[in-house]
């Protein structure tokens, strides 16, 4: 009876697990490498259901660090915008007049934008408290809206400058935003872990807090409610995605891309625009993901949470064959489920090693994964 | 129709395109023949966006071709069977061929009608059509990348090696539909290893060398020239 | 001898000068205050992470491998190095320091050797994935040596305490001047010419003779030793570790140093670990003033992510690029040698009657068949042509021959080699292979028995490794074990049954060499590094009289250099030594390429479209070049080539491909003539010769550009 508790619980961690593998693989079966900072979405998401389920204040974060980090930001755009452009006084005296603008405002700008989410975010859970289904469902939204909007401009602004210069230019950078969301959001949030519930809400004792109690035999079965929902969230936003990719026009345009980006653009596809879509898709399920693993469970996660939770997703969709939706689901359940089963044994302080060990193992192997097909490099 | 005027191509740098002036009027078949690495192929991707010349120009029917991205090139009615044909492999038949019309979502009625018409063109693709492109043979393929390529109703069409490594007799049915599809009033500009034959479908004909055009003439000229036949012939 | 003793003497100068250093910064301890200990403090920690970076740059920068789990080591080696002195109180001393130095590099070394050894099967972003899973493998395992009995002293995830503090100026910058000084050895010997060739063109460098593997192991395993020492003079400074602090971001500190420095580039990797070690160290250690109150450690990191990303953007190359500033501009390789040597071998010819020899060889990939019963006998001191229409399977059967591919069947005999086909392996070997096989499925089934097994079980998570004593007596795990060797051997028949087949590097260290079909140089090296890099296979040195820079090592490399040249001035490419590769006009760089293919002393050379993209004139000078390679080098030689002229020109026999078989084979009169070629290739209209219908068509698929994905279908 137990081992069935855990296995339900393996499932249900392995559904989050799936909806974040599927971001990787769609990422990397279009462009070929490692999307790092997806993780750092799905941890992004995870704070914007905080957010909206419990509101925003101001004065909870330090405004100070995100104006520093805002202008580093902006240093960089500026180099960046000086590309190839250093001889011409004109515009690097243009530019810079233009940058010192913003420097000048970055303050205010922060001040203003942290205002705005503090209206937003406390409407938002002024909103949700009317009962646990909207605050649930709204909290969804915006961290999936939140995420997908997060998603496009890190492939636009980060990405795509660099694209086919190499898939080590494209990995470093993937490591360097990674790092920035990471650390930026901690200097501007704080490092110490929170945890939230839409359990709190009204009407959430019942639907979400609870455990259903299955009687089987002479045993019992205790599910939690919350648990139950993430599972079917995660599976069903998953078969949303699958449609998408099977059925749609836009799907039949990331297949394709995916195949060959080329001959892709032959038939009259806008590559780019089917690339940022595939980031959006990635990114709003790993906003999906955060919120639902921690805003209907109380674990407890802070801006480190992404790198390391992403990681072992990402080694769920290597497990399941890179490329393959079906597989990252297949490769998630089953990491879901390795992890569970080593976390109750006595091995139980080794359970965060266990992901990488599949991973050597499953590289040494079997390279194309569970479900995947192998290549051969042309010569 | 389509003018390329002066165009150089580099690739990192090696310059693979030395200055290429070549014309295509309406109605044409014109070919490209050349020894490998002579720039044909190269000279087809300029054309449809997948390289970009750092000199020269390329101008369709009045518009500038060569700043613009490859999606927008095809909506502007140029369509082009890549070398190696190049097919989704993972698709069906069918999912290529609705691929190739991409750019006209508006007419769902033309697109199937159109998808008929490479049917009866290619009746071998209708037996297949719920197939996986993967497991058709060679020149089915190559039907398959023409057709998806007349989806998206091109009045150019660009062929890029179509006979390439295909069985004798195939390739004189692959030279029978590129003529075919020209008299039902698609230019062609044809890139062809196989110079006989291509020469013998085409109207005119420019000789590659090293990047540059060095003959340009009638194809039944060029057929008859000494150094042709010698060169590209086997003579 | 002079140049021994030179080295000696350099050697005994930097050991005094630091000796010397390391005394003055030591008066503070008696209350004479050179240097503050807080800048003192930096210093050193400065010294750890050059260490760091260097070694990590022979893995990233070198060889072109992309490891970020470079702090797994630097733990293995602090936690062991630790060990050492907290279990020897004796060794508390210099010598104890120097010892726990070697033991903790060592043992980082066997590390690197597990790490490096999927990298032979791995590459690019997913071997950065596995020495990142390796990193967190160590941290996770380090947090739980309190769980052990035996390792209980190291404090789990507690951290471990009272090491003593034995780490001072002298160690930890000799260390650094030992890191710096092999690698630059390294770096300009031939070795490193080959490590450096792997980032290049791995492909290529295989052909060139270059073990790709064992170059691969080697950097890991070097790097991880280095590491590993620096790790246990970290530990001897900090006399506190704490798994958490060998983490992904330190890993990520020590990469992005030497992206930012230039991967490749030694100068880049001292500088960029210096000043980003003591920056954010100053910056984090200020307790007042401004700074303290606006500092924040994450901007560290904020500005570490930013500053990857320009350098991506901007000069994807880093600061040096791989370039570096020397002081002494006058090399050793640049002393012309007096007695320059001839490019001309002595005489190699063949013995057996039959150079080559390709009995009924078939390749497949997936269902497709690329190359058909191929059937190519070559003479002594032939020219032949292979030729046929695009996608008839000619590279693909070049492929075989220097064993990229491996035949699905037939054999392969060179020069009375056997290169691949049915060769089994011996009896006694693969039981033995078996049996191994067995025995590891065997172990991995007892380990998943016994964490199902333990369960239900309460064990306290001190005594979790009594768990795998119990588990012998238990049905269940005997069960999984019982299992996986069934399984292992149930499988056996198609397993080891034939030896690998010989893999592309012994393939050229054999005699058999190559140019591609689409020009494969090492971009970014020189004419000369190119041409170098084929002297690798025949050399007699090993890497570590590369790294000392041995009197026979530099015999070696003056006479390598002095072929080179003497081949390149052959090539008359002698002018363009020392311009990068990539930088040469495309005939140069064919001729570059066959100049590359004979240093590597081959009886046989493979010539993949030699004449593609030239001009006619350019041909002519081809066609001579090669017939003249031919005679002076006693070679034999097989062409791939579309240009007829060329082929019927210097060719003496032609085989004829066509649907991955051999459809005619003459001399060129012949081949002319022949109505079946003539059809297929040169584009007659005649009938279909042998009916051949749709099928055959098939499998030109695989041969043809999809060969990308040869699996398709």
């Amino acid at each position: 009876m137990d081992y069935i508790q855990q296995l339900i619980n393996g499932i249900q961690l392995g559904s989050v697990y799936a909806l974040i593998a599927v971001g990787y693989t769609m990422v990397y079966g279009v462009l070929q490498f490692i999307n790092f900072a997806h993780g750092d979405v799905y941890m992004v998401g995870a704070f914007a259901g905080l957010f909206t389920v419990t509101g925003f204040s101001a004065t909870s974060v330090d405004s100070q660090a995100a104006t520093v980090i805002l202008c580093m930001i902006l240093i960089v755009a500026f180099l960046v915008s000086m590309r190839g452009n250093w001889r011409n006084l004109k515009a690097i005296g243009l530019r810079l007049v233009g940058f010192g603008v913003a420097f000048a405002l970055s303050g205010v700008f922060v001040g203003l934008l942290l205002r705005l989410a503090e209206k937003f975010f406390g409407s938002a859970a002024a909103l949700g408290h009317h009962s646990v289904i909207v605050g649930g469902l709204l909290a969804l939204v915006v961290s999936i809206v939140i995420c997908a909007g997060i998603g496009v401009v890190i492939e636009r602004a980060a990405y795509k400058p660099i694209r086919g210069t190499g898939r080590l230019t494209a990995l470093i950078t993937a490591i360097g935003i990674s790092l920035l969301i990471e650390n930026g959001s901690q200097a501007i949030v704080g490092a110490r872990t929170q945890a939230y519930t839409i359990g709190s809400l009204p009407g959430g004792e019942s639907l979400v807090s609870s455990s259903l109690i299955l009687h089987i035999g002479n045993g019992s079965l205790q599910i939690n409610k919350g648990a139950l929902i993430v599972l079917c969230a995660a599976l069903l936003l998953v078969t949303g995605l699958i449609y998408i990719v099977r059925y749609t026009k836009m799907g039949k345009a990331m297949r394709a891309v995916s195949f060959d980006r080329e001959a892709a653009a032959l038939m009259g596809i806008n590559t780019d625009t089917v690339i940022a879509f595939t980031f959006l898709l990635g990114s709003a399920l790993a906003g999906a993901g955060g919120f639902l693993n921690y805003g209907l469970t109380q674990f407890p996660f802070s801006p480190q949470t992404g790198v390391m939770f992403g990681l072992k997703a990402f080694v769920a969709a290597v497990l399941g064959g890179i490329g393959n939706l079906g597989g990252a689901v297949l490769g998630g359940i089953i990491m879901g489920i390795a992890e569970t089963f080593v976390g109750i044994s006595p091995f139980g302080t080794y359970k965060e090693a266990i992901a990488f060990v599949i991973l050597i193992v499953i590289l040494l192997f079997r390279p194309a994964g569970l479900l995947g097909k192998f290549t051969v490099e042309k010569v | 129709m389509l003018t390329i005027s002066n165009m150089q191509v580099f690739y990192g740098a090696i310059k693979a395109l030395d200055g290429i002036s070549l014309e295509v009027k309406q109605g044409e078949i014109v070919t490209m023949i050349g020894a490998n690495g002579a720039g044909k192929s190269t000279t087809i991707r300029a054309v449809s966006g997948l390289v970009r010349p750092r000199v020269g120009e390329i101008d369709f029917e009045g518009k500038p071709l060569h700043k613009l991205p490859p999606h927008e090139i095809v909506k502007l009615g140029i369509g082009q069977a890549p070398e190696g044909r190049r097919v989704f492999a993972n698709m069906t038949v069918r999912e290529n061929l609705e691929l190739g019309a991409f750019t006209r979502t508006k007419h769902k009625d033309e697109v199937r009608a159109d998808m008929e018409k490479a049917f009866t063109l290619f009746p071998r693709l209708k037996e297949r059509e719920l197939q996986s492109a993967g497991t058709l043979s060679g020149g089915e393929q190559q039907m398959l990348a023409i057709g998806r390529a007349l989806m998206s109703r091109p009045r150019l069409l660009l062929l890029d090696e179509p006979s390439l490594g295909l069985a004798p007799f195939l390739v004189q049915s692959i030279f029978q539909i590129i003529r075919d599809i020209n008299q039902q009033g698609v230019t062609i500009l044809l890139v062809e290893q196989n110079a006989n034959q291509a020469l013998r479908i085409a109207h005119r004909g420019y000789v590659l060398e090293s990047g540059r055009v060095v003959l340009a003439d009638a194809a039944a000229n060029l057929l008859q020239n000494d150094s042709v036949r010698k060169a590209y012939l086997g003579e | 001898m002079q140049r021994t003793l030179k080295q000696i003497g350099v050697v005994i100068a930097v050991a005094l000068g630091l000796y010397a250093l390391d005394a003055v910064l030591n008066l503070h301890r008696n209350n004479i205050p050179v240097f503050n200990p807080f800048v003192l403090r930096i210093l050193l920690l400065s010294g750890i992470y050059v260490t760091m970076a260097v070694s990590l740059n022979i893995v990233n920068g070198f060889t072109g491998q992309f490891s970020i789990g470079h702090a797994g080591f630097m733990a293995v080696g602090a936690y062991v190095g630790a060990a050492v002195t907290h279990l020897f109180p004796a060794l508390h001393n210099g010598l104890g320091l120097m010892l726990s130095c070697i033991v903790g590099g060592t043992v980082a070394a066997i590390f690197g050797y597990l790490v490096g050894v999927p990298s032979l099967r791995l590459r690019g972003d997913y071997l950065a994935i596995v020495t990142l899973g390796f990193g967190e493998i160590i941290r996770v395992l380090l947090e739980n040596t309190d769980k052990i009995s035996f390792t209980q002293y190291m404090g789990g995830s507690i951290g471990f305490t009272g090491i003593p503090k034995l780490t001072n100026f002298f160690w930890v910058f000799g260390l650094a001047a030992i890191a710096i000084a092999l690698s630059r050895n390294l770096k300009r010997s031939l070795h490193g010419l080959a490590f450096l060739s792997i980032r290049e063109d791995e492909i290529a460098a295989g052909a060139m003779g270059v073990n790709t593997t064992r170059v691969k192991v080697t950097a890991f395993v070097l790097a991880a030793f280095l590491a590993g020492a620096a790790g246990s003079l970290y530990a001897h400074n900090e006399a506190f570790l704490e798994p958490k602090s060998f983490n992904f971001v330190l890993s990520i500190n020590i990469v992005v140093m030497i992206v930012l420095g230039g991967l490749g580039s030694i100068t880049g990797a001292v500088l960029t670990a210096v000043f980003f070690t003591a920056v954010p160290e100053y910056l984090r250690m200020a307790n007042s003033g401004p700074i303290a109150q606006y500092y924040k450690d994450e901007y560290r990191l904020v500005t570490f992510a930013l500053l990857l990303a320009v350098t991506m953007l901007l000069r994807p190359q880093g600061i040096f690029g791989r370039g570096e500033l020397t002081l002494f501009r006058k090399r050793a390789e640049d002393i012309p040698d007096p007695n320059a040597a001839d490019a001309k071998p002595t005489a190699r010819s063949s013995v057996t009657a039959r150079v080559l020899n390709c009995a009924q060889v078939t390749k497949k990939f997936g269902g497709l068949t690329a190359v058909d019963g191929l059937n190519i006998e070559l003479r002594p001191g032939e020219l032949v042509g292979l030729i046929g229409p695009n996608g008839a399977g000619k590279t693909t059967a070049f492929n075989l021959l220097t064993g990229v591919y491996e035949p699905t069947t037939g054999e392969i005999l060179f020069d009375g080699a056997q290169l691949s086909g049915d060769r089994p392996t011996p009896p006694n070997r693969r039981i033995a292979l078996l049996a191994c096989d067995a025995l590891l499925a065997g172990l991995g089934g007892y380990l998943i028995g016994t964490v199902i097994y333990s369960m239900p079980l309460s064990v306290p998570p001190s005594e979790v490794f009594s768990v795998f004593g119990m588990a012998l007596k238990s049905g269940i795990v005997w069960t999984f074990v019982a299992i996986a060797i069934i399984i292992s051997l149930i499988s056996a028949p198609r397993r080891r049954r034939n030896l690998p087949g010989t893999r592309t590097f012994a393939c050229s260290n054999l005699g058999i060499s190559r140019t591609f079909q689409n020009i494969r140089l090492f971009p970014e090296l020189t004419v000369l590094e190119n041409v170098l890099v084929g002297a690798y296979g025949r050399r007699k040195t090993n890497v570590f009289s590369a790294m000392l820079q041995t009197p026979a090592m530099f015999r070696e490399e003056q006479s390598a250099r002095a072929r080179a040249r003497a081949l390149l001035k052959e090539f008359s490419l002698d002018k363009q030594e020392r311009e990068e590769a990539r930088n040469l006009p495309y005939g140069d760089q064919r001729r570059l390429e066959i100049a590359r293919a004979l240093m590597t002393r081959p009886k046989l050379l493979l010539l993949d479209e030699p004449a593609a993209g030239m001009n006619p004139q350019e041909k002519v000078q081809l066609m001579a070049l090669i017939r003249k390679v031919r005679d002076d080098f006693d070679l034999t030689i097989l062409l791939i080539e579309h240009d007829m002229k060329l082929v019927m020109g210097i060719c003496e026999r032609i085989y004829v491909l066509d649907y991955g078989r051999i459809i005619a084979e003459g001399t060129p009169s012949e081949i002319r003539s022949n109505p079946r070629v003539i059809a297929a290739y040169l584009g007659e209209e005649m009938g279909d010769a042998d009916g051949d219908g749709v099928a055959d068509g098939q499998q030109k698929v695989s041969a043809s550009s999809t060969a990308m994905n040869p699996s398709v279908g």
